[in-house]
């Protein structure tokens, strides 16, 4: 399951990164680590974006790189 | 002389802090990527000269932009003589992510917490004497908005520069911030201790990677650790730098992945052995002064704590998923018997926050979002140029024909000036830079707007809701910042676009910035949408402003369409230049949290952008339209000509040229001169239309009204003014500024005819009008719906409607 699949407001912790080294090392800098919590808070009015929460911080990415995001259920 | 560099995430305040050491007021804002480019800046202090740079933000030694770039060089090339890593107290743990990295590289470090005064308004504080201790390396907590906690960070800093000594641990000051606790000057300072301190290099495999390119990075004169560290990365700066044999690079393939390894190890680090450092206010009496233990290493009670090295994280987010029946993808072998109390304390920290706020979410709502940010807009646009704005300038167009026009004109008449003298002084002068110079409020109103906008973190909320968006038309919601700031200048706002990641979306996003209406052009609509539409002035300037954001947004996906080479993200020559070998193309960033404006901060804007459009009417517009009005009121053979039939040189200069806008409906060769003298400066073409005899007798005619419109529309759309095409080139290059000064010429041009001749339809034949309109509707309807239906595949559509179901 990858974060475009994660339902709103629920919390999820992140298993592993896909993708390339550039995404993979870009999403790791902002604190995309593995086994940290993750919430996605809000889509975009458009669609294609979305808002998650991650170290209690927001931030926001398009669904490409979102489904390099291997997700799990936690709560 | 010293040098100190500040380094850090974006968004810290870097910038702020800059600002309040070396009294400048570079631009600053509650968004991420404000600063992009190096500030240099010497001060005094203590009678010690110091030079003070302040770096664009980043995330990592890896970098993605060319913001970036100057960053990571100007770290790793070691031009100064030590990094203050800027850090903010509420969001440590991802900044230190960073400081780990700058330890790895061996550069001399400083941690200063930043905003420390937000954490202490929430009742915490921050355990500096665990940091320093965990580190290795100075840990002050300052706020940019106090004086006396910035110079304390300098002192320090200077104290780092120059120890005395390493024995004598003498106080310097006592600490504004963290319950006074009392600064020594720091003995751990610069001591190559990193692989005693950072415990995680041993879980890599560092040792083995070093003995593969340890010649390489001792050729190219890159520090072992460091180069090591990023070739587990893949960083393809270093990998590149050091020029690796294949059969190095072979060797080095032999370990898997390991860029994940690295940055896990760097989170488990922090969560670890940092996670207790955020306290709260009262619990745990601060230590004092380090005099005690300076230098003598950690307390027992740490020591204990060294031995565990897996993220304890780990294991009970391991337990979760073994017992939600998910297999977990975490791959490191961690001790699984680690006790779940004391585990569970870092990830639920990290969960006690998962909801947005109550104002976020209505602000971010799916379906509020747009309509109020566009009723925001409107509510901003409608205080600038309607009520108060437009009170506030008017009252001071009176003054200046009461105090200054009228007793200076029937002084000069009576002190038997020549005519042409008077002409000159006052309607060359007074009339026209005068004419431009009482729309300051408004332009002040603008700005204060624009600074909330920044200031309040609003501004990357838009960014956020406009991306869906903007991904369509081939931009990414980092445009946003550029375009909106475009509103306000658009020369300064163009150089904002170098933080956007992708090439093709930065070319696009400088290209397309001039179409928002900067402040400049203010002026000249609200002159003439006063002159012609006297009920709905407003209004009309209102949709000037739609009418260059709707062309922004067509053009753009005319351009997405079309433009291969703006469309395609392939590194360009200057982003290799740079060394920039890591593009994104897609779109990621940080929300700001949000935070009241200070007025101080408000107020430097609003006072740095007045005083800009001064200088700038008392200068530019000033000298330009002396020599506008000297060129178009004197002839070559005749003198002074004004009130006679001869030709001015200028008349018969711009005559020649004036035929190409009788289509647009201002083949007027005063509309061309004001139109002209508009590429040096905006500000220039109101005054050139008023010390030519005024709006009115410019526009005349049948048509007076529609050509008046029509130039408006051409002011809005035609050619960037000088600075913006200085820094259009800066950005993207010569040719792309060559391209746009063409482009907008072109487009000005078009939209203007069909602005004029249809309207002339409307006014002649209403009903040819109507059904022309309707045409056009039914056409492009059309071709949207045929082009939709053939693009997508039903696969798609069909998959597109499941993630939609899933979201709601």
């Amino acid at each position: 399951m990858t974060l475009v699949d994660a339902k709103l407001n629920k919390q999820y912790f992140i298993k592993t990164l896909r993708g390339e080294f550039n995404e993979k090392r870009r999403l790791l800098d902002m604190g995309f680590s593995p086994l940290s919590c993750i919430t996605v808070c809000a889509v975009a009015p458009f669609g294609g974006t979305i808002l998650v929460l991650l170290r209690g911080r927001l931030i926001t990415l398009r669904n490409d790189i979102a489904s390099f995001i291997e997700v799990g259920f936690l709560k | 002389m010293k040098s100190i560099a500040f380094v850090g995430n974006p968004n810290v305040g870097k910038t702020s802090l800059f600002n309040r050491l070396t009294k400048s007021s570079e631009h600053v804002g509650n968004w991420h990527g404000v600063t992009n480019s190096a500030k240099e800046k010497g001060f005094e202090f203590k009678g010690k000269r110091l030079f003070l740079t302040d770096l664009p933000g980043l995330y990592s030694l890896s970098v993605y932009s060319p913001e970036e770039a100057v960053t990571r060089d100007a770290v790793l090339t070691r031009e100064h003589d030590v990094v203050v890593n800027v850090c903010e107290g509420d969001n440590i743990f991802r900044n230190l992510y960073l400081t780990l990295q700058l330890l790895e590289a061996n550069v001399p470090t400083i941690l200063a917490i930043n905003m420390i005064d937000e954490l202490e308004k929430k009742g915490k504080r921050i355990d500096v004497e665990k940091i320093e201790k965990v580190l290795g390396i100075p840990v002050v907590c300052v706020s940019a908005k106090s004086k006396k906690s910035s110079l304390e960070l300098i002192t320090l800093v200077l104290e780092c520069l120059n120890p005395v000594g390493a024995s004598t641990c003498r106080p310097l000051f006592v600490s504004e911030y963290g319950n006074g606790r009392q600064v020594a000057a720091p003995t751990i300072f610069l001591k190559s201790l990193r692989k005693e301190t950072l415990k995680y290099l041993s879980k890599l495999p560092l040792n083995e990677i070093i003995s593969i390119i340890r010649d390489n990075a001792k050729k190219h004169n890159i520090d072992e650790i460091f180069a090591a560290i990023k070739v587990m990365e893949q960083d393809e700066f270093i990998l590149e730098k050091l020029q690796l044999t294949n059969y190095q690079k072979k060797q080095i393939e032999k370990f898997d992945d390991l860029s994940e390894k690295v940055a896990s190890a760097r989170y488990a680090f922090i969560d670890e052995e940092l996670r207790k450092v955020i306290l709260d206010k009262n619990s745990a009496p601060c230590q004092g002064d380090r005099h005690a233990d300076c230098g003598k290493g950690l307390p027992q009670s740490l020591r204990g704590t060294y031995g565990v090295i897996e993220p304890v994280t780990l294991t009970h987010a391991k337990n979760i998923g073994n017992r939600s029946g998910r297999q977990s993808a975490a791959s490191a072998s961690g001790d699984e018997k680690q006790s779940g109390s004391k585990s569970s304390h870092s990830l639920f920290a990290s969960l006690k926050k998962s909801k947005l706020s109550f104002f976020d979410k209505i602000v971010l709502n799916r379906y509020l979002a747009i309509p109020i940010f566009l009723l925001l807009m409107l509510g901003v646009f409608y205080v600038t140029f309607g009520v108060v704005g437009g009170g506030l300038s008017s009252g001071l167009s009176f003054l200046i024909t009461r105090f200054l026009y009228t007793p200076i004109k029937s002084a000069l008449e009576g002190a038997n000036t020549p005519v042409w003298m008077i002409g000159l002084i006052c309607d060359g002068v007074i009339l026209g830079v005068g004419g431009v110079l009482v729309f300051l409020p408004q332009i002040a109103l603008l700005f204060f707007f624009l600074a909330l906008l920044e200031d309040t973190g609003y501004m990357s909320r838009v960014a956020f809701m406009m991306d869906g968006l903007f991904s369509r038309i081939g931009l990414s919601g980092r445009s946003c910042f550029t375009l909106l700031m475009g509103f306000g200048c658009t020369a300064s706002a163009v150089t904002t676009a170098r933080s956007i990641d992708d090439e093709g979306v930065r070319k696009k996003t400088a290209l397309l910035t001039p179409l928002m209406s900067c402040s400049a052009k203010l002026p000249t609509f609200l002159v003439l949408a006063a002159a012609f539409f006297a009920n709905g002035s407003p209004l009309i300037v209102f949709g000037m402003y739609f009418l260059g954001a709707f062309f922004m947004i067509v053009i753009a996906l005319i351009f997405e369409k079309t433009a291969k080479r703006l469309k395609s993200s392939k590194k360009s020559f200057i982003l290799k230049e740079q060394g920039i070998h890591n593009t994104l193309k897609s779109f990621i960033m940080e929300l700001p949290p949000y935070r009241v404006p200070t007025i101080e901060r408000v107020f430097q804007v609003v006072f740095t952008h007045s005083k800009h459009f001064i200088v700038r009417v008392a200068t530019v517009v000033f000298a330009l339209n002396i020599i506008m009005w000297v060129l178009s009121n004197f002839s070559f053979s005749h003198g002074y000509i004004t009130g006679t039939q001869y030709a001015s040189i200028f008349e018969t200069f711009t005559s020649l040229i004036a035929p190409i806008f009788a289509p647009l409906g201002f083949g007027e060769w005063r509309a061309v001169t004001a139109l002209l003298s508009g590429i040096v400066a905006k500000e220039a073409s109101l005054a050139a239309l008023e010390s030519l005899g005024g709006v009115q007798s410019v526009f005349a005619g049948e048509y007076s009204a529609l050509s008046a419109l029509s130039f408006m529309v051409f002011t809005l759309l035609y050619i960037p003014c000088l600075a913006s095409c200085v820094s259009i080139r800066k950005e993207v290059g010569g040719k792309l500024m060559a391209f746009s000064v063409l482009f907008h010429f072109v487009l000005a041009y078009i939209v203007s005819l069909i602005v004029f001749q249809m309207g002339r339809l409307l006014i002649n034949y209403p009903w040819i009008f109507i059904m022309i309109i309707a045409a056009i509707f039914l056409i492009s309807a059309g071709f949207v719906f045929f082009s939709k239906r053939r693009k997508k595949p039903l696969s798609q559509k069909h998959e597109k409607k499941v993630y939609i179901k899933k979201r709601s």
